[in-house]
């Protein structure tokens, strides 16, 4: 009997889950893609790091190989 | 689009098909923290995380069918409303005595239908309802459950049959008729 009462609020929930309608999906996705495209934006800016740093000492090999 | 061809895209970084899988499952997700928060500003924030953890780790998931990534996502995102959980109220889980709880709602005879079944749940202590819902709804084990709360395995199963006893004592005469016999 106490495994029917809970497969029913079991049941009961997963009804609720489904049917479910968040009204502020919008506000929460401008939150969630913000902070999506900021984590995007700090590797970018790190191979872009990387590139100039691999200029500069390839630059300095040069200059003091010469020497 | 398939599902699995979705999170293929959103691993690439496409964020199209991010806003698609977030449009899809924000109502069952949110609907999930929210039975273990109570409070939509707290479960906002917990979906915040909740889906930067879902976008950052698609990679390490198996995609096997629907059912199962729609198991894993709500994994992730419980865990993390239980985190929140253990910061916000770290004192909750102590054992909590059926005497000292009489504040519930006495059941009328018609209790039978989901909604009141959902109402009587909402009604039970924190810490009982967090271990009955994890345990009926969600289908963690206890020692999953210890180990999620940062309690003993043990202590789940007392809260647990300690929220089993309380809604049957709610449920009275009417025990028979709420699980449809």
């Amino acid at each position: 009997m106490e495994k029917q009462l809970e497969h029913k609020i079991k049941e009961a929930f997963q009804k609720q889950d489904e049917s479910f309608d968040y009204e502020k999906k919008d506000e929460l996705w401008n939150r969630i893609s913000g902070h999506v495209s900021r984590a995007k934006v700090v590797p970018a800016f790190w191979r872009v790091e990387a590139v100039i740093l691999a200029f500069k000492t390839e630059e300095y090999y040069r200059f003091t190989t010469k020497c | 689009m398939n599902t699995e061809k979705q999170i293929i895209k959103c691993i690439k970084g496409d964020s199209k098909a991010q806003k698609l899988l977030y449009e899809k499952y924000v109502g069952l997700l949110f609907s999930t923290v929210l039975r273990y928060l109570k409070n939509e500003t707290d479960a906002e924030d917990i979906m915040l995380q909740a889906f930067l953890k879902i976008f950052s780790s698609l990679k390490e998931f198996q995609f096997i069918n629907e059912q199962a990534f729609i198991a894993w996502m709500k994994k992730v995102a419980i865990n993390e409303a239980l985190m929140f959980k253990r910061k916000e109220f770290s004192m909750i889980y102590k054992l909590e005595n059926i005497d000292e709880i009489q504040d519930l709602v006495q059941v009328s005879p018609e209790i039978v239908n989901e909604r009141e079944l959902i109402e009587l749940i909402e009604q039970l202590p924190d810490g009982y309802r967090t271990v009955f819902l994890l345990h009926v709804v969600d289908g963690y084990s206890h020692k999953e459950i210890g180990e999620s709360l940062k309690i003993a395995e043990g202590t789940s199963r007392s809260q647990f049959f300690k929220a089993r006893n309380l809604l049957q004592k709610k449920l009275g005469d009417d025990y028979g008729k709420a699980i449809g016999t």
